[in-house]
């Protein structure tokens, strides 16, 4: 991806405000576990209120086996489904009724959750100051402190200086930033106010740091995640744990310690990360070095990884390698991501439970829980990969490992599946002999959920790495990011919606005892070959990275300012990069499109002038169909292999350019040489056929290019 | 002599301690010293409390002699009194001789003839030593400030 590693870090820091934080990043996530684990919580406590009889009546109303069984003939014969759909239907406006009870106590619930979120946020401050016996500082206790405080808030360029309070009686050497929403407060021990006297840059140096969380807007997450596991305890576990009887909290006791961990343990990540940020923030207005000598004195602690988890502050030897390396900010590693991906998990089936109350239609259910979690994904592992890539354009660290990260982001999903409160409840009975099909369909899954997770974090980079070149004269990458993160998250709901429904689709079809597993995966197949949403899949891959082409920087670009925290002394060239050869791949495209329409005319030519043409049945029409789809599909193949073969970088993405391409011009040629040929075109067909030959040119391409662009690199 | 009175006496002649033993915390003196006679049972030593955690981090606290001093002495006060009742007849003259042995008589004040002995001294020592441990100064600050006192009561030659 870079072709010039240039040590920017040597020079100067990174710049870790210049996108979003994780401390926002691990803030979602703490909210994201909080709300499906109580969302579950809700949910088994209103099965208590359960009325089996209503779900028993519902039970009567879905379709026989034996009805689904007698309505599935061969691929090419079509039956009237509409009887099915009509008592599915009804079985599905039963169950919603039964199941309305469950929907009244997770939005009750969750209601009650944040109402006393919000009670304690907003009550937190007056209970701080009454119990740190705070008081004003005034002018008259201390004038000169007074006028230091008000130079640093201007120093920190803060909208709305703080409230600043203290306790006289209290010898600690600390602050802390407190307050509500909007109102933020900054409290002094009487020790620290001392140190002014004393040790008036140590004193100033506490104070940036207090003041940077005010800046970086981190006090509001502070004390909403505190509040959040607080009413996490009191309005979700205590009444779980009174309210379940003795079976179920026997069987699955263990989930209960696991979640109030990883709440608990989320909690603590957004606090220590906080920190650092602040840390960072602060030494931008610490000239005289004050933050650095005030943390090296910090007492040390040797801690092993585990007891680090717990901590709420990072070791003064983290804080003060981050004071220098602030690229370590700009790390994605492999634990965070499956921890996004594990709270995503947990969270994703008790939402679905939640949506499956409210609206009907299984399918839609799943798309919709997929959209809300392509969004979490997408800005909060999204982030970090732009965060990390931005660190690997200019040099300062490696780029992210995609395979690694995708496993991670998979492995958590997997895990958190499994883990959820949910997983406790979803006891299905078995049809004898069919375990092993629904292992199976499984295990394909979870290989296409890696699949997917991999190819995301993958896209993420390859987007990021080409719109953030785009920005040398901007300035501030933020517009593009959260364009590029909106791109993403519908590009992830795709897959993860897709995969839903799939999964959703294949469990009940096998589950049920319906025939075959390999009739599931042809038929998977060809609904994917004619899905809009495949479609726009496959278009998004490689539209979004090269349309940075458009508004691509001159070779003479250098890096911006808000690269860096520090403004470099001189002008610092990126790194350069290859460019983006979209007009060859659009080139070689075209010729692939005239080559098939050729090739299709003499076939048309020959069909017509045949026996054939005049008197060819359904299934020979069928099969000439699908057999152009096919041969589209194959010299998109050469057409890609050829441009990958050429193009330096993202030779895949330029392939499914050339593919795309050569998709339109093949579908316009069938569909004008069907027309001339007396045959007629309505709109659905147009559309079913240019996405089919679209679906089936690119995932060609993507099963088979791959190889020649490992080829083509190692021979170069 | 009221508990009130004792804490007014100690802030009145802390200073005098503070001045000598952490001149730094002289520019707080007034405001700390109003904060302990508001709330004298408010004085917080090296505790850390759990909001601290959210702080910058250093936990630990300073050697921060005023909100110390003011408890000490008013202990010590309390002790003297009941030391000096024996040698002054008019009880309401307790004060004045308090002030005297600390070498603060007020003008014109009657003359008055009080004096501590070496063993009174010595539990005086002790027990501003004792006072300060107790509040969470280290040995070495602790004995300091028992020293401060003991310099700052009138010891004759």
């Amino acid at each position: 991806m870079v072709s010039t590693q240039v040590s920017l870090a040597q020079k100067t820091r990174l710049n870790p405000f210049c996108l979003p934080s994780d401390t926002g990043c691990r803030f979602a996530l703490l909210i994201v576990t909080v709300l499906g684990s109580s969302l579950f919580i809700y949910d088994a406590l209103a099965l208590h209120r359960f009325d089996p009889k209503a779900y028993l009546s519902c039970l009567a109303l879905q379709p026989s086996m034996a009805e689904v069984a007698g309505n599935i003939g061969s691929p090419m014969e079509i039956r009237d489904p509409s009887i099915l759909v009509a008592k599915s239907a009804a079985f599905s406006k039963c169950v919603m009724r039964a199941q309305r009870i469950s929907a009244e106590w997770m939005l009750g619930g969750v209601a009650a959750l944040a109402v006393v979120t919000l009670a304690i946020v907003w009550f937190l401050p007056a209970i701080k100051v009454r119990r740190g016996r705070l008081e004003p500082l005034s002018a008259e206790d201390a004038p000169e402190v007074v006028a230091c405080l008000a130079e640093l808030s201007d120093e920190a360029g803060l909208r709305k200086r703080p409230r600043f309070l203290w306790n006289p009686l209290n010898a600690a050497r600390s602050g802390l930033a407190f307050g509500r929403p909007g109102h933020p407060c900054v409290a002094l021990a009487g020790g620290l106010v001392t140190e002014f006297y004393t040790d008036p840059a140590a004193f100033r140096a506490v104070m940036r740091h207090e003041l940077a969380h005010v800046r970086n807007a981190d006090v509001s997450k502070t004390y909403f995640a505190v509040a959040s596991w607080y009413a996490f305890l009191a309005v979700a576990l205590a009444p779980f744990f009174v309210s379940m009887d003795r079976g179920f909290l026997a069987t699955q006791i263990w989930r209960v310690p696991f979640l109030a961990l990883l709440v608990y343990l989320s909690r603590s990540a957004v606090l220590r990360i906080r920190e650092t940020y602040a840390d960072v923030r602060a030494s931008q207005w610490d000239a005289e070095g004050g933050l650095a000598r005030v943390i090296a004195v910090l007492p040390q602690v040797k801690e092993s990884v585990w007891w680090k988890l717990w901590r709420l502050h990072p070791t003064p030897a983290e804080r003060c390698h981050s004071l220098d390396h602030t690229e370590n900010l700009f790390e994605t590693g492999f634990w965070e991501t499956l921890a996004a991906g594990l709270a995503t998990g947990i969270a994703f089936p008790n939402v679905q439970l939640l949506l499956q109350t409210l609206v009907m239609g299984s399918v839609q259910v799943g798309i919709l829980a997929a959209s809300v979690f392509a969004i979490l994904i997408a800005g909060i592992v999204g982030t970090r990969i732009w965060r990390s890539t931005l660190a690997a354009l200019v040099g300062a660290a490696p780029a992210p490992k995609t395979g690694r990260l995708g496993l991670a982001l998979a492995l958590g999903l997997v895990l958190g599946l499994k883990f959820s409160f949910s997983a406790a409840f979803a006891v299905q009975a078995p049809v004898p002999g069919r375990t092993l099909v629904t292992f199976l369909w499984d295990g394909l899954l979870v290989i296409a959920l890696i699949t997917g997770s991999a190819l995301f974090v993958r896209w993420e980079m390859i987007s990021a790495s080409a719109w953030l070149g785009t920005t040398a004269t901007a300035r501030s990458p933020l517009m593009m990011y959260l364009f590029a993160q909106a791109v993403s998250a519908v590009f992830l709901a795709v897959i993860f919606g897709s995969l839903v429904v799939a999964w959703q689709v294949g469990q009940t079809y096998l589950s049920v005892g319906l025939p075959g597993f390999a009739p599931l995966l042809l038929a998977g197949l060809l609904v994917v070959l004619t899905q809009p949403a495949f479609t726009f899949l496959l278009v998004a891959l490689w539209a979004f990275p090269l349309a940075a082409w458009f508004w691509r920087a001159s070779p003479e670009a250098t890096a911006p300012s808000w690269v860096f925290l520090d403004q470099p002394t001189i002008p610092v060239a990126l790194p350069q990069q290859e460019s983006l050869q979209p007009k060859l791949a659009f080139r070689v495209g075209l010729v692939s499109g005239v080559v098939f329409s050729l090739l299709h005319l003499l076939i048309r030519l020959a069909w017509h002038f045949s026996l054939h043409g005049s008197t060819a049945s359904n299934n020979a029409k069928i099969t000439m169909y699908y057999s152009q789809i096919l041969l589209a599909a194959l010299v998109q193949l050469g057409a890609a292999a050829l441009t990958a073969a050429r193009v330096r970088r993202l030779p895949l993405l330029h392939a499914l350019l050339t593919a795309c391409t050569g998709a339109i011009i093949m579908a316009g040629a069938f569909l004008i040489l069907n027309v001339t040929f007396g045959g007629s075109v309505d709109v659905k067909f147009a559309s079913d056929f240019l996405q089919s030959v679209v679906n089936a040119g690119a995932l060609f391409s993507l099963l088979l290019v791959p190889p020649v662009v490992i080829i083509r690199r190692r021979l170069l | 002599m009221p508990t009130s009175e004792f804490d007014q006496l100690s802030a009145e002649i802390g200073r005098s301690i503070v001045s000598r033993a952490a001149p730094q915390e002289l520019p707080l003196y007034r405001s700390i010293s109003q904060a302990y006679l508001q709330a004298p049972g408010d004085i917080q030593g090296k505790a850390v409390s759990k909001d601290e955690m959210l702080g910058f981090g250093m936990a630990e606290a300073v050697t921060y002699l005023t909100p110390v001093i003011l408890p000490v002495l008013t202990s010590v006060l309390k002790f003297l009194a009941e030391e000096v009742k024996t040698s002054v007849h008019d009880q309401h003259l307790v004060g004045d001789a308090l002030r005297k042995l600390f070498g603060r008589a007020p003008a014109g004040s009657k003359p008055m003839e009080v004096v501590l002995t070496r063993e009174q001294l010595v539990q005086v020592r002790k027990l501003a030593f004792e006072k300060a441990r107790e509040l969470n100064l280290k040995d070495q600050e602790a004995s300091l400030l028992a020293d401060s006192i003991i310099g700052s009561l009138a010891v004759p030659a």
